[in-house]
């Protein structure tokens, strides 16, 4: 059985397997940061978000390189992050869960409680 | 923000210090300067470094400013009574801060577990920081705090006590209800996590109704 997942550690995993941000197709920390602010349409912390690759890292499901910094970075390096195939099976069991929830339902809900 | 690349080095680990500050630079200088003005882009900044604290060093942060406010206030007057209502808005103060640590940590996940064990971690750190100033305290102020009105008890029990000398006594005591003070710091640390998971979920839930607009008296 795969990683619980929390809604940010997908939300970051998500952000990998779509690299397609406005910086290009690097998934590197600040990439990843406004992917997520992006998707989840709401400012992120950075703190948050670099925790959250550290986990996925220490769990195993992605993997970073180093790669050469730029000018206006001062020359530091980037690291660049990419999803692993337990991160990939982790993400589909998430959505299957969720989708088994939703089973017979059509969304958005309407009604009241 | 030479300062804040400085403060931000410090907590982060050695692996990424190069590459997080890389970001924020990055961040800093393409995006948020240009949109928001010289002030706001290091307010920003500020906020990016403060989100790299964990609770952990919050607590720690909390209890070297109040054991430090009880040195202080020993070494002005020793022997004067503690005052209910400063212990009052010091109570409420460590509250707060140990709230808005649990919100600020839980924030981004909006899960209550979170908040409740930044909420813990932080009042645990906090209060050990306490209890060991206090020790300080003790032995550093014991010829003159001997005489306060709160110690009567303690000196009556060292009196009774086959105890060599009153510091070794009240450095025993004092040790030996540290667990307690621990115990208290994260089961009221917990509460203010509890609070602040509260606080969390209601943005939260405030957030998806923004997402998602639901239609009253339609069945489903």
């Amino acid at each position: 059985m795969a990683e619980h997942l929390g809604a940010l550690e997908q939300a970051v995993l998500l952000a990998l397997i779509r690299p397609r941000t406005d910086l290009g197709k690097e998934a590197y920390g600040r990439a990843v940061l406004k992917e997520v602010q992006s998707r989840l349409n709401r400012e992120i912390s950075a703190g948050a978000v670099y925790a959250t690759l550290d986990r996925l890292e220490a769990k195993g499901l992605v993997t970073s390189r180093l790669g050469p910094g730029t000018s206006v970075r001062g020359g530091r390096p980037k690291r660049h992050y990419a999803i692993q195939p337990e991160g990939i099976r982790a993400l589909n069991e998430a959505k299957a869960a969720i989708d088994r929830l939703w089973a017979g339902l059509k969304g958005p809900l309407k009604g009241t409680l | 923000m030479k300062w804040g690349d400085f403060v931000l080095r410090l907590l982060v680990r050695r692996r990424d210090r190069e590459t997080i500050s890389g970001d924020l630079l990055e961040e800093y200088r393409e995006h948020v300067l240009p949109t928001r003005g010289s002030w706001s882009a290091r307010l920003w900044y500020i906020r990016q470094i403060l989100s790299f604290v964990s609770p952990i060093a919050w607590g720690l942060a909390i209890g070297v400013g109040l054991g430090t406010l009880q040195l202080v206030n020993t070494a002005r007057a020793p022997l004067a009574d503690d005052d209910a209502g400063g212990m009052l808005v010091m109570a409420a103060v460590i509250v707060l801060l140990w709230t808005s640590v649990s919100v600020a940590t839980g924030l981004p996940t909006c899960r209550f577990r979170d908040a409740v064990a930044a909420g813990m971690l932080a009042g645990l750190a906090t209060m050990a920081v306490f209890d060991a100033t206090s020790i300080l305290r003790v032995n550093v102020f014991l010829d003159q705090i001997r005489y306060r009105d709160d110690w009567v008890n303690l000196v009556a029990r060292f009196d009774a006590s086959s105890a060599p000398n009153l510091r070794a006594y009240a450095n025993w005591e004092y040790v030996r209800g540290t667990p307690i003070v621990l115990a208290i710091g994260a089961v009221a640390g917990g509460l203010c996590g509890a609070l602040a998971g509260v606080i969390n979920r209601s943005i939260g839930s405030r957030r998806k109704r923004h997402e998602v607009r639901l239609k009253p008296d339609t069945p489903y």
